[in-house]
């Protein structure tokens, strides 16, 4: 996990080329683009796990949103109901934005493969948004939407049938909103949450099975050694601590050595250049240092490198030398 | 090429980790340094943003902060602060309790109630330029769509006139600019190059500039002068140098930028970023 263009799909897929490398059966799974798991593995991804040649114990998969979404409401909805809420206008548009649903979706995945008992491991290359609290959030959101706020305040607390009945506390108010929307809009929001509260019951017992799944989960928070993102895994790192007992584990990428920084430079034109970079190397060790003493979590690092290695194997080499073990 | 200050709106962004964020609290700064009334507003929980401009928390109120004000864009806030505007009605509470929980439900309706509140402040004669440090090029075009997605949605009304008025807003190039950044690397430059190319067909809004950010100088020695040194340290930092810029002259050239930030070597704070690039809209 980590915010965007910090090298998590690199990083992801080293881990689990060095997790099949160590004997382990092992999944990659992408919430990512799946384009970039696909170049760093050298495979075509799809949505079924596919494996990667040459490498037998190691499978790579992508998750689609709007398909995931399909499929809990298959999974979890009577055949009516699934049809009428996918063919919903507003289905489509939280399928396609609602981030938490997405991520709620592949936490469902997560959990089919983990009770298959094809894998020994699964490795999750999260989506970028937050850093990755709202992937471990999602389970919760999920929730929240199905039975949340919006529902309980469109209709009343009993549902007869279809039709839809709306709270008393609610009716001023959509009579003014419909009248500044122009229609039914807010009707159709609500007939939608109504559908989609049928999925609740079943979504509410696999969330929690997720949320289980989650908390057992290894973080792997993956920043780049610059402000923003730290900030990102170390709120990732530290909402955890207390809440489980799984390693944290923190990688600083694209990392330059630290002893550039009191190297001595030459009086040409290669010492004035080492002097640039020397700057940018103690600020990378000034930041490590300081992650470590304000979470008590010690960074591993990879180092800066001008292109991320092109096989399966390159990637698992650096992994193994960044000291990242395969999980047990 | 015309002042890309020289506008009302400027819609800052780009792929994740490109230093959107510093470029649009460095737009707001330099523009602020001109005497400029500056309100830079960031769509995100406001943390980068923040950090760049050295304020501490940011709330939807805009707040002074240096030479500019600086505000984050809560969609709910924005909600009944436009209902309060346009719909004088008693029991407002009740009503804007209803559009909250649809503002989170259906997001068409966050979209334009976010974007909206950009385009609404950036017509306010309080200021001179908002800066908007807009969501990566992956969701910025469904926040700049969401006006022409609500009006599909709604048949009529009062939102549905909003939507029309928030869309020539944006599609006026006079009015509203976008600034596309991207570090001279594969992906951002490819997501920045598809973007700017969807943005011009859609029509949606103009782009008033590409920005090159984190672009490493040209060395002043080759790779014999490497080869021939005993410093270890510089010839790796060296032949690092010489790698990564082999490969950033085919990204700057796929590019084509309108403008060229340097990487900033060692810097410390993003405060200090910022002031950095400052100075350089400060030439142009």
């Amino acid at each position: 996990m980590g915010s965007g263009g910090v090298g998590k799909t690199t990083i992801a897929a080293g881990l689990a080329a060095l997790s099949a490398q160590r004997g382990s059966r092992t999944l990659a799974i992408t919430v990512d683009p799946a384009r970039r798991l696909a170049d760093a593995l050298g495979v075509a991804v799809g949505l079924d796990p596919g494996a990667v040649a040459g490498w037998p114990r190691l499978d790579a998969s992508m998750l689609d949103a709007a398909a995931a979404w399909e499929s809990i409401a298959r999974t979890h909805a009577d055949t009516a109901t699934a049809a009428r809420l996918l063919t919903n206008p507003y289905f489509r548009a939280v399928a396609d934005r609602f981030p938490s649903g997405q991520a709620y979706a592949a936490g469902e995945e997560v959990l089919r493969h983990a009770h298959g008992g094809s894998y020994d491991h699964i490795v999750v290359d999260t989506p970028p948004a937050d850093g990755g609290l709202t992937f471990l959030a999602a389970p919760r959101n999920i929730r929240t939407l199905i039975a949340g706020r919006a529902l309980r305040l469109l209709t009343g607390p009993r549902l007869p049938g279809r039709r839809l009945i709306y709270s008393m506390t609610a009716r001023p108010a959509l009579m003014i909103a419909d009248s500044v929307l122009g229609g039914r809009l807010l009707e159709d929001v609500a007939e939608f949450l109504l559908d989609l509260s049928t999925i609740y019951p079943g979504v509410a017992r696999r969330s929690r099975e997720v949320e289980r799944l989650f908390s057992a989960a290894t973080i792997v928070a993956v920043a780049t050694p610059d402000p923003g993102p730290i900030a990102e895994a170390r709120r990732l790192i530290t909402d955890r601590i207390g809440t489980t007992d799984s390693p944290q584990i923190m990688v600083f990428n694209r990392v330059l050595p630290p002893e550039w920084a009191s190297a001595p430079r030459a009086a040409d034109p290669i010492g004035a250049n080492l002097q640039r970079w020397a700057a940018e190397a103690s600020r990378h060790d000034a930041l490590r240092r300081a992650f470590a003493a304000n979470t008590g979590v010690n960074p591993l690092t990879i180092p800066w490198l001008p292109e991320a290695p092109g096989t399966p194997q390159g990637l698992a080499d650096l992994m193994a030398a960044a000291g990242l073990e395969p999980l047990s | 090429m015309r002042a890309v200050l020289n506008r009302r709106l400027l819609l800052v962004t780009g792929k994740g980790g490109t230093g959107k964020s510093a470029v649009a609290a460095s737009l707001a700064v330099a523009a602020g340094r001109r005497g400029l009334r500056v309100l830079a507003l960031a769509m995100d929980h406001g943390a980068g943003l923040a950090r760049h401009l050295r304020a501490t928390t940011l709330g939807p109120a805009p707040q002074r902060c240096g030479d500019v004000h600086v505000a984050v864009v809560d969609p709910v806030a924005a909600l009944d602060e436009y209902l309060r505007m346009r719909v004088r009605v008693p029991r407002l509470a009740a009503v804007s309790r209803v559009f909250a929980a649809v503002v989170e439900t259906v997001p068409g309706v966050r979209d334009t109630t976010m974007i909206g509140k950009v385009v609404f402040e950036s017509t306010r004669p309080r200021w001179d330029l908002v800066v908007a440090d807009a969501p990566p090029t992956g969701q910025v075009s469904s926040f700049l769509e969401a006006p022409a997605t609500i009006a599909g949605l709604v048949p009529g009304g009062a939102v549905r006139d909003q939507a029309a008025w928030m869309r020539s807003v944006l599609a006026d190039p006079q009015h509203t600019g976008l600034v596309v950044v991207a570090t001279p690397e594969e992906l951002p430059v490819t997501e920045a190059k598809s973007f700017m190319a969807g943005v011009t067909a859609s029509r949606t809004a103009a782009v008033a500039a590409s920005v090159a950010n984190k672009v490493l100088p040209a060395p002043d020695f080759d790779g014999s002068a490497l080869a021939g040194t005993t410093d270890s340290s510089g010839r790796q930092a060296g032949a690092l140098h010489l790698a990564l810029i082999e490969r950033q002259q085919g990204h700057l050239m796929d590019l084509k930028a309108d403008r060229t930030i340097p990487f900033l070597f060692g810097m410390r704070t993003a405060g200090e970023t910022t002031e950095r690039i400052a100075d350089l809209w400060g030439t142009v």
